[in-house]
């Protein structure tokens, strides 16, 4: 862990437990293998994608590195400005959001349903900078009044209720409520993905800038592979619980060294028609993450499978500087 | 000449509510050419569905067609049938709707029944409206299921929806649209709601079956990308309006209404490396309290108040036409990078 490292996951873990309904007692028949063994870094400031079709563990992954979901195992150490280096997963609910929570903050997907109906936005950006006592009483408003400024919304606004604002608008006010509290890291769960074309690349633009004006982090999870590509420094590509590939984000576009992250990418649209071709779209379906495949997880759909991937499980290794995959044939094969 | 199979004339659905009028499609006029895809984009509201569902007539109050004409020709010389004017539940819209032109919706989970089996809403339309047997009836839509890239599909007509995963929903949507051999094809964000990669499996899938059944497709969606894989034609939508009509290769490399150049600057494209996308200023309005004049000019940056009151649907080539009074003077503009 190096002096930058704002976040350091270690083999992160969270099993659901899927239970066999008995008369009197309840059995766990299995686990729902959600994250199994997922290990990444973020640096201060430094915006990393997590991307993989749905189901994969992107979003148990964001809530339970926030402790929102108890890890089942692993570490999730976090470089906090006044603890110092502290393992979130050690800690109970209570401790979180007592010392964690205002350094750590979530933007949703869903503009409509995170924000409570019968606030208004300043009741609902004040409440977090109330909670943890942030500020006297009385220079709340105004800091609802600069943080409205800050993503684009009129101080005026601050009297109205969340139905009178459309799904950009939304989002702000859900941004201007994380930003309240002077956060170091983001965990942003698809945060453009329910919005117009046309109101996205607002969004995207807001949060761009916020990065950069506060050094922000964030962990920024998305099924837009253009969208990551453009905003991301590092990209994570989850397959069934697991990281697959990790890179820089132009090294991962350009240089695959796993058959998942090529499938991915070549599925994706490209907004040029003369850019049309024949794609070879991944087989099947994402796998039932209580009931995995052996090996390799992802050698039933694999284009390159040899006997071996049947068997052993690739381990998540550095197979060029800064680049890791976990293929077992990641050197002999040339994706494109 | 190119063979038209359905032609759009100056369409107009309102919605007539008790807080006012929502002017959901507004003069909206276009072909599909037999066989092609035509591909209708834009953002959430514009209109898109109201007017897939106006072609079907199936706009159910208080929603009505207030004019225009849908003209659908059957076979290359017959004379065409104007949907728009036949009776909602007529049998002869009723026979259109299923055998000519059918239809796949975002959702698969409010088109599918959640308490009947894939069998029971398959075998007995197919039954009714092929005139097969029971037993024929049920070879067909295995063949379909079969043929969409279904797995065990006899299996299969014995589930119910929720056992089925998202994209397979999708295909047994497809299956069941294909089973009359429709001339057309309307697909309504038919990959909207599934991933990447069943998104391209679904496209690759429409293709093949086109080339196979040679039907026309209808492709409605709000994703740029999707547009450029699949569409011959174009039509941009904005607020009920059409604004911009062309074939695929000038939508995307020389586009002349603001509004579609706005769009695709604003999304991120591996082509371009750019460090800030560009935005399109404000809001969707409300469709209730429409603009004045070009819909479009709240948001626009070559708004001009002299100019912009009347915008024609000016034609720029032979079959490329925008609905914006400056195509020709921001023309020049454009060919310079903005900033
Ligand atoms: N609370 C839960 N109980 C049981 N299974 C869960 C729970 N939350 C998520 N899962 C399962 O974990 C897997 C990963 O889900 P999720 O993290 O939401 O994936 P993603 O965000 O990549 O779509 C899925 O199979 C999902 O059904
Ligand atoms: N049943 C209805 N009653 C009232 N307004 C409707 C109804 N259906 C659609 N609309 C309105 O018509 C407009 C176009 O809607 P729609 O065609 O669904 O848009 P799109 O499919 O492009 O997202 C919207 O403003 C919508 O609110
Ligand atoms: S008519 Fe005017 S306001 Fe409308 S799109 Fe053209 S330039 Fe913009
Ligand atoms: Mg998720
Ligand atoms: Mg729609």
């Amino acid at each position: 862990m190096t002096n930058d490292t704002l976040l350091h996951v270690n083999n992160l873990k969270k099993h659901f437990p899927i239970y066999k309904r008995g008369i009197f007692t309840q059995q766990v028949d299995r686990y729902v293998k959600a994250v199994d063994g997922v290990s990444f870094t973020i640096a201060r400031g430094e915006v990393l994608g997590l991307v993989g079709e749905s189901g994969c563990g992107k979003t148990t992954t964001g809530r339970t590195v926030l402790g929102a979901e108890k890890p089942t195992d692993g570490e999730v150490i976090f470089q906090d400005p006044q603890l110092g280096a502290v393992d979130l997963a050690q800690l109970n609910r209570e401790t979180m959001r007592k010392y964690i929570w205002h350094n750590i903050q979530l933007i949703f997907q869903d503009p409509y349903s995170s924000l409570n109906p019968r606030m208004t936005l300043e009741q609902i950006i004040a409440e977090p900078i109330r909670n943890y006592k942030l500020l006297e009483r009385g220079a709340i408003r105004d800091r609802v009044a600069e943080l409205l400024r800050l993503v684009g919304l009129r101080p005026e606004y601050m009297s109205r209720y969340p139905h009178a604002f459309s799904g950009g608008q939304r989002q702000r006010v859900g941004i201007a409520r994380a930003l309240a509290v002077n956060p170091q890291l983001l965990i942003c769960d698809e945060p453009v993905s329910a919005l117009d074309v046309s109101i996205q690349a607002q969004v995207l633009n807001l949060l761009q800038d916020l990065q950069e004006q506060f050094q922000l982090a964030y962990l920024f999870i998305s099924h837009d592979l253009s969208v990551v590509r453009h905003l991301c420094d590092r990209v994570a590509v989850m397959y069934v619980g697991k990281i697959v590939e990790i890179a820089d984000t132009e090294d991962l576009f350009n240089n695959i060294q796993h058959p998942y992250t090529e499938a991915l990418l070549s599925s994706a649209p490209t907004p040029d028609p003369r850019a049309r071709r024949k794609q070879v779209p991944l087989i099947g379906e994402v796998p039932d993450p209580s009931n995995p495949p052996s090996g390799c997880y992802f050698h039933p759909r694999c284009l390159y499978a040899k006997e071996r991937c049947v068997v052993e499980t690739p381990p998540l290794r550095e197979v060029q500087p800064g680049h890791w995959s976990a293929c077992h044939f990641a050197e002999e094969l040339d994706l494109g | 000449m190119p063979d038209i199979l359905l032609e759009v004339k100056d369409l107009h659905v309102n919605f007539f509510l008790t807080e006012g009028t929502v002017k959901a499609v507004n003069g909206v006029s276009f072909k599909i050419e037999r066989g092609k895809t035509l591909g209708i984009v834009g953002e959430s509201g514009c209109g898109k569905s109201v007017m897939a569902r106006a072609i079907l007539n199936m706009v159910r109050p208080p929603g009505r067609i207030v004019s225009g004409e849908i003209n659908y020709y059957s076979q290359p010389d017959s004379p065409p049938i104007n949907i728009a004017s036949l009776n909602r539940n007529s049998a002869q819209v009723r026979r259109i709707r299923w055998g000519e032109i059918a239809m796949i919706f975002q959702e698969p989970m409010t088109s599918l029944s959640p308490v009947h089996t894939i069998s029971n809403q398959m075998i007995e339309p197919i039954q009714l409206h092929l005139n097969l047997s029971k037993q024929a009836a049920k070879n067909h839509a295995v063949e379909l299921l079969a043929r969409v890239g279904l797995p065990n599909p006899e299996q299969l007509l014995t589930r119910y929806r929720h056992e089925l995963s998202g994209g397979m929903r999708q295909r047994v949507m497809i299956a069941m649209a294909l089973s009359c051999n429709p001339k057309l094809l309307i697909a309504d964000e038919p990959t909207t709601a599934v991933d990447v990669t069943t998104q391209a499996q679904i496209l690759n899938l429409m293709r093949g079956l086109q080339d196979e059944f040679g039907m026309a497709i209808m492709f409605i969606t709000h994703a740029l990308g999707v547009i450029a894989e699949i569409a011959d034609d174009v039509v941009v939508m904005y607020l009920g309006e059409e604004v911009e009509v062309a074939d695929v290769d000038t939508i995307f490399h020389d586009p002349s209404h603001p509004y579609t150049q706005a769009l695709l600057r604003s999304i991120p494209r591996p082509d371009m490396k750019l460090k800030r996308l560009e935005t399109i200023k404000g809001n969707v309005p409300d469709p209730m309290h429409l603009p004045q004049g070009c819909k479009y000019h709240p948001r626009c940056r070559y708004y001009i108040p002299t100019r912009c009151a009347n915008p024609p649907f000016e034609r720029v080539s032979s079959e490329h036409r925008a609905r914006c009074a400056r195509i020709h003077d921001i023309k020049e503009q454009l060919s310079e990078p903005t900033s």
